[in-house]
């Protein structure tokens, strides 16, 4: 039984969110940090800080703003660079030799190559007329 | 007593460690354990949770704050808490009569 972490999406926790279990992607203990903020507040404070993995080694080709787009938290569109918007903040991302990179904000960078990249990038072209007309 | 298992004692080492200046995970599982499960020194607080299955200690005067589970019996987590939550929650005896009302969990 594989579980998803409410803060930042990771959907193979081992344990369930609640009795101080830690997500091993963002950090949160659940019962500790979470009383403390709300997982909206931890999710952002978790993007605002990179987006890291917190624990050991990721999964393969694992990338946190990725997750986030999958689970539908942040938009990503497609306009020659990439916008990606978190509650009014944007980061532009743009192809500089075959990565993302993030020039303002905070570093991320996604290596543009392999299948799930690629369809990353064409659904964010996809969207490029709803998020950046 | 143990946390749940190594991989629990790992990763709540990897969060926590540092905060008590620890270098290894068996120093801080040992700290752990004496804390929940050894002598409780005067400025320590003890209490259940109405679910009777965790069992909460919390040190006043360092922040010590750690919680165990009575069955079966291991250790759920063990930090010192943040001065600023105390404070939010109106001081020490404040703090920990709201831990141990807590069923939200």
């Amino acid at each position: 039984m594989r579980y998803r972490c409410p803060v930042c999406m990771y959907d193979a926790l081992p344990y369930p969110p609640t009795d101080y279990h830690i997500c091993p992607c963002c950090g949160t203990e659940f019962g500790n940090d979470d009383e403390d903020f709300s997982h909206e507040q931890l999710r952002e404070m978790w993007i605002t800080s990179g987006a890291h993995w917190f624990f050991g080694n990721p999964p393969p080709d694992w990338n946190g703003f990725i997750q986030l787009y999958g689970a539908g938290f942040i938009l990503l569109s497609f306009t020659g660079f990439i916008v990606l918007s978190f509650r009014g903040t944007e980061t532009e991302i743009q192809k500089e030799s075959g990565a993302l990179r993030t020039i303002n904000k905070f570093e991320y960078s996604v290596p543009f190559a392999g299948p799930n990249q690629d369809f990353w990038l064409r659904r964010s072209v996809a969207e490029r007329g709803s998020h950046n007309p | 007593m143990p946390f749940m298992n190594s991989w629990e004692r790992k990763i709540h080492f990897f969060k926590h460690g540092h905060e008590f200046g620890v270098s290894s995970e068996e120093e801080y599982e040992h700290m752990a354990d004496t804390f929940m499960f050894g002598d409780m020194t005067p400025p320590t607080q003890e209490c259940m949770r109405p679910s009777l299955v965790d069992r909460l200690r919390f040190n006043r005067r360092n922040r010590h704050f750690g919680v165990a589970c009575v069955v079966p019996v291991f250790i759920r987590t063990f930090y010192p808490v943040n001065p600023m939550k105390i404070a939010r929650h109106g001081g020490p005896d404040s703090f920990f009569a709201f831990e141990c009302g807590r069923v939200n969990l």
